[in-house]
């Protein structure tokens, strides 16, 4: 199988048809990041991008590319790592992103739940409590990046979710009739607030098996474990069930993504909340106090 | 044979060549897909589409990781 450019192809892509070398797979990438982030702004002229960096594939392809990016355009980057506390599995992905910080030249700040909150996520697991410990990782962990991506003085707050993570959660919050969260997974926000940072996906377009094929052709160190904590059952059945109609349809995926972006503006505007400040800590939020503090009360 | 291994796991396993046997096919018999794995093949990035070669060394690196 060879690329247009007559070498050995490393890629099939079955949605577009498109088989791609190495040089030709490198280039696509970094024009579809660009393309996403010129349609939707993402990206301006002399703003501070926080990374969130957990050492996994995605961020730290999304790292890796965004530095070739701002080589060419007015932007400075910052790497952001919350470290969970998770023993074993997130102290060794800390040394991954540190490894790739100093060889790209990228400030790299770690923050962690035990010291920024008072548990680390093993404490939390063995506490009785209400929810999965994903739910509570995943609030303590935006909180944290919103807030030390603002006092570091950074106005966008950039995160690795790719195509998958994106029409699974899109999927996910739909079937569950999540309609709040379901007007949450645009490309863009329609309500802005000085104290939330704009999260944005510049990976939103890239399906995850193309972070592992980029990063493994770039030769980016990159830790492939797996969480052990992790185990959304119903994602893990969302997944399962986008990856078998990929497979027999494959422009799904692009499909359920497009749809959704088309309706996203004429939904976000009524599904989305304006937020107000937690009672408690100020930081943003659409209740009267966050869920952080809620959580941490009930810890 | 063909020789599989695993990223992550401290697992190999061997299966018989089969002429016009694809990379896909030795993903399906181990429960992966062209979806859900990225396969080198003695080292090197191949697509799925490839033909398999005697005594070649597969590495099966499974696409879902993090969370």
């Amino acid at each position: 199988m060879y690329c247009k450019c007559g070498k050995k192809a490393i890629i099939f892509r079955r949605y577009s048809g498109e088989k791609l070398c190495e040089r030709c797979f490198n280039k696509s990438m970094i024009d579809r990041v660009k393309k996403v982030i010129r349609k939707y702004s993402l990206i301006e002229k002399n703003d501070r991008v926080c990374v969130a960096v957990s050492g996994g594939k995605d961020s730290l392809v999304l790292l890796h590319i965004l530095k070739k990016l701002s080589e060419k355009y007015p932007f400075d980057l910052i790497a952001l790592t919350i470290d969970e506390g998770i023993e074993g599995y997130r102290d060794k992905a800390i040394e991954t992103v540190k490894r790739n910080c100093e060889l790209l030249g990228i400030e790299s700040r770690v923050y962690s739940f035990k010291k920024e909150l008072g548990y680390p996520l093993d404490e939390i697991v063995k506490k009785d409590r209400e929810l999965s410990s994903c739910s509570y990782c995943g609030v303590f962990r935006r909180y944290l990046l919103n807030k030390k991506t603002r006092e570091l003085g950074c106005n966008k707050l950039a995160v690795g979710h790719n195509l998958d993570d994106e029409v699974q959660t899109i999927l996910m919050n739909f079937l569950r009739g999540d309609l709040s969260r379901f007007g949450r997974t645009g490309p863009y926000y329609i309500y802005l607030n000085e104290r939330f940072v704009p999260r944005i996906k510049p990976l939103r377009e890239i399906p995850e098996k193309e972070n592992v094929v980029y990063a493994l052709s770039n030769n980016i160190e990159v830790e492939f474990s797996t969480c052990p904590y992790s185990g959304e059952a119903y994602r893990n059945n969302i997944r399962e069930f986008l990856n078998k109609m990929e497979l027999e349809q494959p422009t799904t995926k692009y499909s359920l993504l497009r749809s959704y972006d088309k309706i996203y503006s004429l939904l976000a505007k009524s599904l989305a909340k304006k937020l107000k400040y937690c009672e408690k800590c100020g930081e943003p939020t659409i209740g009267n106090v966050c869920k952080t503090c809620e959580f941490l009360e009930e810890l | 044979m063909i020789t599989v291994k695993f990223l992550r796991e401290d697992k190999e396993e061997s299966i018989k060549y089969k002429e016009n046997f694809k990379i896909d096919d030795v993903l399906k018999i181990f429960g992966y897909s062209s979806e859900t794995a990225v396969v080198q093949r003695n080292g090197k990035i191949n697509t799925e589409e490839e033909t398999v070669k005697d005594n070649d060394e597969i590495l099966i690196i499974p696409v879902v990781s993090g969370g």
